[in-house]
């Protein structure tokens, strides 16, 4: 599957622990690009960069290349500098729906939660 | 309190507590003056949150200063989308970037006002001084340190007195600046940084 931002990120690890639900272990790249300017000294991983990673995540998995269609909720509950944080588990549900899947997303890294993500993917 | 301060211009920042003196019928008082607590170093960045009534906007602050009284910031939204980018340059207030929702005139007034306060009020002869009311185009600024001599709340009053707005300031165990809260008394709005580290 194809990455927007190759160097945004890696998959180190993806489980399946029951139908249709994943746990997918992230390695975040805290050389790649997009932290020269966000934020120059002060990393911090853009929510857009946070959410095209969960669909090519979602992608990768179902192996099709879909478009996150609807975002019925996006929440970044926690700043997410991947010098401190370099990996990320994201908990995915994906669910056969309506012409596409149900995506729901939860990242966290030990007990604390970074961001979550719910839509559609068509 | 005297009105007429002279002061030490801004320079190296190295410390906190500078000597200066005040001036009123030809007596001479020694007073502790310091340096605003922005301008310890160049660059910001801050986890921002403003309200406005029920309305609020989460993101980041980036804020730079080239010098006391020239600056530019940016707020962004957790995605990463520009929503304001101001600039203070000597003397000029450069819109960079405004949604066309907030750009009314009414609105870029009080941004203005607000954000000359939180970043650039304190900048005349680069120092807050303690305890002091200064008078200044017919506001009034009290001040307030805590026991390590950094400010702690700076009150704006109008002409008639009344008060109209405040600052707040936080700070680490290492008496670096951690938070700031503008908060308006005669209306519900607040603007609210915290330093990301």
């Amino acid at each position: 599957m194809s990455q927007l931002l190759p160097d945004f990120y890696s998959i180190s690890k993806i489980e399946k622990p029951s139908e249709g639900n994943f746990e997918v272990e992230i390695k975040l790249h805290a050389d790649a690009a997009v932290y020269q300017g966000h934020f120059p000294g002060m990393p911090i991983a853009p929510g857009a960069c946070l959410t095209q990673m969960t669909k090519e995540v979602a992608n990768t998995i179902l192996e099709k290349e879909l478009m996150l269609k609807e975002a019925h909720q996006i929440k970044f509950l926690a700043t997410v500098n991947p010098n401190e944080t370099p990996r990320l588990n994201l908990s995915l549900s994906l669910t056969q729906a309506d012409e596409g899947y149900s995506l729901k997303c939860v990242a966290k890294h030990e007990a604390k939660s970074y961001f979550k993500i719910s839509g559609k993917l068509a | 309190m005297a009105s007429n301060l002279t002061a030490q211009t801004p320079n190296s920042n190295k410390t906190n507590t500078q000597d200066s003196t005040l001036l009123e019928s030809n007596l001479t008082f020694e007073i502790p003056v310091l340096l605003n607590p922005y301008m310890q170093d160049s660059t910001f960045l801050f986890n921002c949150k403003m309200s406005y009534k029920d309305q609020n906007i989460s993101g980041y602050l980036g804020l730079k200063y080239t010098d006391a009284t020239n600056f530019r910031f940016s707020v962004t939204t957790g995605m990463g989308n520009t929503m304001i980018e101001l600039e203070w340059k000597d003397g000029e207030f450069i819109k960079h970037y405004i949604p066309a929702d907030l750009d009314r005139k009414i609105i870029i007034k009080k941004l203005k006002a607000d954000f000359e306060f939180l970043f650039l009020y304190g900048y005349a002869n680069g120092h807050w001084t303690n305890n002091a009311e200064i008078k200044k185009k017919r506001h009034g600024y009290l001040t307030y340190f805590n026991d390590f001599e950094l400010p702690i709340s700076i009150t704006d009053s109008g002409c008639s007195g009344k008060k109209k707005r405040s600052l707040s300031f936080g700070y680490d165990e290492k008496n670096q600046l951690a938070t700031v809260e503008l908060k308006h008394f005669n209306f519900a709005s607040t603007i609210q940084l915290s330093i990301l580290e």
